[in-house]
């Protein structure tokens, strides 16, 4: 007869359904510890939906309040306890002073002589349990150790170590065991089948790149279904690609041979691509790789679980998306999917928000009477959180969320999803990008590249895991850069160093400084691709970027390199009729420059510029040059102020100069801000009302 | 005394028992050099301001590692560390204990195969030293100030009390947590603000403001260093089991 016992901790009882599963005993003894005079609660809950774990499924189901209620909760059951034996053990808890555990387990394993007794370690407070682990020849007990993947061991003398192997507990008997009923869309207890993966495949290989989209993103351009080559590609690897369209919504079916068609949400109902396509690709490929997954689910809602707490979570749903109504119907908002959800809620409960806007209470009762009906009830708005993808591995459970754009890094967002996990969904997360244009930047963050699923957890160790594999032509551009801090180049693209502490260019009618050094691009046909790696941090630059009219057409400027004047020489002779510069410099390069520009500029620039006189001992302070050239209004001819010493200049110029003054600082107030992303992350499935994953 | 420790999250009892007078030896254990480097270098630097005692003689030996990415779950852990020569050439001195910190496995292991007959615990503010027949306590030892154990673990107070600031749209900000306090030797005690006209613990983005900081804190001191004092007793008793969502979280009500 097989005994196991451990402590068992308030609250959390996963680590002692693992430990059950894992040694599949015939008696439990669960040792609820307290201090000497301590005065405990009757019973934990978790304790009892551990007890009715062990008895089944409906047990364990009924251990929570009714989940018809406000209306029938799509839920998906646990197994309960799984035992190889078809023997369900009877489960006692037995409350002791904590000092008083080895006497105990003295005094219980006198009452089971000639069994196998066995202590887990890995449920309850290690620091009352460990003490066990000391070898003591009067306590029969072995010290075993049950792990994520259901199998437990014991360290035996002269480092021999002995492995039971048991069931693992799954994911969806974790979320019920921790509190919160569930609902898993897609379960994979074991592999998919060959075709089903080979229809997968076929997928994943007709994905197309898509276009930019709008404004500087994190991630974008994200390998989809969206890209009209997409339908081109799968068609022409004998699938069937259909779509339907409604109002502005789109669904797309796309099936092959007898493996079951895939369906998904394509357009948004205001028409946004959607990301779902995602979750599903994400799901197989896991699967399709090294990461060896005992079990995974696409797809999982954790429901709310109290009644109260389901209509709360309703009503405060429906109150946002009124407010995202109310906001467009003011005519201070465009159009958004929150906004549209809500006029189609009113609709389908037979109101017309244009006209009549119905009480919050009387909508989210027509609401819940309208979900009564319904074959396929919703629970987006009683959930607490949807993951996309979880697996279970050795390391216990893993969770992906599908990204195919991001535009803005933020950590709210992130913290509030964290919030709404429970711990055990906490412990390990990933976001999966498909994005092709990826900022540096998220090379800091729990991001793995879908292309590097393959390599599973190995993935995670590589500096590139959130690109692309392999590696775009772009970032590969991007690293061919080297910068040093006397030159700036590529082998693959023609570029010309320039130096500057600060450079203007003209952008809008506008003057807008950058600061820096940077390097001039010889062919402007580079401009957008350099431009876009710039703006995803893959070239290091401290500056914003602009483009001109003009043959050399763009800049961009780096950090710490210092100035070395024949470069600014070589730049001035290339593009001095269009760049506005402003450096620091010593007296000779002053001179230098000064006497290099009659031969670039024309005879334009004015006497007072060429007989400028500079006061020596300033000189090597800041002083500003900015050169234009004569088709620029203003500031017109080069202008050289030194900064401490007011130059020597005749009154016709001293307005120039104050107007420059005035231009500077008007520059500075005008620096623009560091690029950030977009305005905001795609909003979750479930959190929100309107269509998840919207991009 | 010789005392054994692997290198875990939790650093304060680790420092009080290299302090203890008794320790005249430390091995420490870790998977990474660089973390245990970090530790000690934290370590001399808060003795050194104090001059507590001539620092124990410490030598480090570099153990499997116990690492997600690398698909180190527990069980490649033992079967690395049963196959580690290291391990297998340490002895074992009768003057040798093992202090309890690592994990579970180490802890067996180390027992199991090197055969330790002390484990020192840290409990309830001192020092356990158990064997199967005795138990020793030693309840003198260096207490280190907030400011200390705070560094030890890489945080300062005006971290915590920056991650407690909460901004009210239109309002200035109010630091939440208005003192932080020594509740035991090993313990820190944050008092939150009460509540009042301009503080609602009932609202969201207060209540995700002390989640946040609470799981902040948590991460940084692990899990049994700190308390939390609020009024409000839902997020009071969420405090006891952090591992569950927020009462009355709700995204839709933060703003």
């Amino acid at each position: 007869m097989k005994i196991l016992a451990f402590i068992i901790a308030p609250g959390n009882v996963i680590p002692n359904a693992i430990a059950i599963q894992a040694h599949q005993p015939d008696h439990i003894i669960c040792i609820r510890t307290k201090f000497d005079g301590q005065v405990l609660e009757a019973e934990d809950e978790a304790h009892s939906r551990l007890k009715a774990w062990i008895k089944g499924s409906q047990v364990l189901v009924d251990e929570f309040e009714d989940l018809e209620q406000p209306f029938p909760i799509p839920h998906t059951l646990p197994s309960g306890y799984i035992s190889s034996h078809n023997n369900v053990p009877d489960i006692e808890i037995r409350t002791i002073v904590k000092d008083n555990l080895r006497t105990e387990l003295y005094s219980i394993q006198d009452e089971y002589l000639d069994c196998d007794l066995r202590f887990d370690f890995l449920p309850g407070a290690k620091t009352i349990s460990m003490h066990l682990a000391l070898d003591d020849p009067n306590l029969h007990w072995i010290p075993w150790y049950s792990t994520e993947s259901g199998t437990a061991f014991t360290c035996t003398p002269s480092f021999n170590v002995k492995v039971h192997k048991g069931i693992f507990l799954g994911i969806v008997d974790r979320a019920w065991l921790s509190g919160n009923p569930v609902w898993a869309e897609r379960q994979f207890k074991a592999p998919p089948t060959t075709k089903e993966v080979g229809f997968h495949r076929g997928i994943v290989k007709s994905l197309e790149i898509e276009e930019p989209g709008k404004g500087n993103r994190f991630a974008d351009r994200p390998i989809s279904v969206n890209h009209k080559g997409f339908k081109e590609k799968i068609e022409s690897l004998g699938y069937t690609f259909n779509m339907i369209t409604e109002d502005k919504s789109a669904q797309i079916t796309i099936s092959k041979g007898d493996v079951v068609p895939w369906t998904f949400n394509y357009l948004s109902e205001i028409g946004s691509p959607q990301g779902f396509y995602l979750e599903r690709l994400i799901h197989i490929e896991l699967w399709d790789s090294d990461w060896k997954p005992f079990e995974s689910i696409a797809g999982l809602n954790i429901i709310e679980a109290t009644i109260e707490g389901r209509i709360e979570k309703y009503r405060n749903q429906l109150i946002h998306l009124n407010k995202a109504w109310s906001e467009y119907d003011r005519g201070g908002q465009k159009e958004t999917s929150e906004m549209e959800t809500y006029k189609q809620i009113c609709k389908r409960n037979g109101f017309n928000p244009e006209i009549n806007e119905p009480e919050i209470e009387e909508l989210l009762a027509a609401e819940f009477d309208f979900q009564h009906r319904s074959d396929e009830p919703e629970i987006r708005y009683v959930c607490n959180c949807e993951i996309d993808v979880l697996i279970l591995d050795p390391h216990g459970v893993i969770s992906f969320d599908g990204k195919a754009i991001i535009k803005k890094v933020d950590s709210r967002i992130r913290q509030n999803e964290a919030l709404q996990r429970p711990q055990w969904l906490r412990q390990y997360q990933y976001l999966v990008l498909c994005s092709t244009a990826i900022n540096t930047k998220l090379e800091e963050e729990n991001i793995i590249h879908f292309q590097r699923i393959k390599s599973g957890r190995k993935g995670l160790l590589d500096r590139d895991r959130c690109y692309p594999s392999p590696l775009s032509k772009e970032i590969e551009l991007a690293r061919s850069f080297k910068v040093n801090r006397e030159d700036v180049s590529s082998p693959l693209i023609n570029t010309k160093f320039i130096n500057s502490d600060r450079i203007y260019t003209r952008k809008d009618g506008d003057y807008i400084p950058g600061i820096g050094k940077g390097i001039l691009l010889l062919d402007k046909n580079d401009l957008q691709l350099v431009s876009s790696l710039v703006n995803l941090g893959h070239i290091p630059t401290d500056a914003e970027l602009y483009t001109s009219n003009q043959d050399y057409c763009f800049y961009f400027v780096f950090k710490n390199i210092k100035l070395r004047l024949q470069k600014l020489m070589n730049f001035i002779n290339q593009s001095s009729n269009v760049i506005f510069s402003s450096v620091k410099l010593d007296t000779n390069t002053v001179n230098e420059i000064l006497a290099a520009l009659p031969k670039q500029l024309d005879s334009n620039i004015p006497n007072w510029v060429r007989n400028l006189k500079l006061g020596r001992k300033k000189i090597r302070d800041k002083i500003r040059i900015i050169i234009t050239d004569k088709e620029e209004k203003h500031p017109p001819g080069i202008l050289v102020i030194n900064s401490k010493s007011k130059p020597e200049l005749h009154k016709e110029e001293e307005k120039r100069i104050a107007d420059s003054k005035e231009f500077e600082k008007n520059q500075r107030r005008r620096k623009p801000r560091r690029r950030r992303g977009g305005s905001k992350t795609q909003p979750k499935r479930g959190n929100r009302g309107g269509n998840p994953k919207e991009e | 005394m010789h005392l054994h420790a692997v290198v875990g999250f939790s650093f304060t009892p680790l420092a009080c028992a290299m302090l203890l007078e008794e320790v005249k030896s430390v091995t420490l254990y870790c998977d990474q050099s660089i973390r245990v480097n970090n530790f000690l270098d934290r370590f001399k630097k808060i003795n050194d301001n104090n001059l507590v005692k001539n620092l124990p003689e410490i030598t480090i030996e570099v153990i499997p590692e116990l690492n997600e990415n690398l698909g180190n779950d527990m069980v490649s852990l033992i079967q690395s560390m049963k196959d580690n020569t290291s391990l297998k050439e340490l002895e074992i001195l009768p003057d040798s204990v093992l202090f309890f910190s690592g994990t579970p496995v180490h802890i067996l292991a180390f027992i199991q195969w090197l055969g330790f007959k002390r484990l020192m615990t840290y409990e309830r503010g001192r020092f356990l030293i158990s064997s199967v027949t005795n138990q020793e306590i030693i309840e003198k030892y260096n207490h280190f100030s907030i400011d200390e154990i705070l560094e030890l673990h890489g945080l300062n107070q005006s971290k915590i009390l920056h991650k407690s600031n909460w901004e009210p749209q239109g309002s200035d900000p109010i630091q939440l947590i208005s003192k932080i306090q020594l509740d035991s030797p090993n313990v820190l005690g944050f008092y939150w603000e009460q509540q009042d006209n301009r503080i609602d613990y009932s609202k969201g983005g207060l209540r995700r403001r002390f989640a946040l900081t609470v799981r902040f804190i948590q991460q940084g001191l692990g899990r049994y260093g700190w308390n939390h004092y609020i009024s409000n007793q839902e997020l009071s008793n969420w405090c006891r089991n952090t591992q569950n969502i927020p009462p009355g979280f709700d995204e839709e009500e933060e703003e």
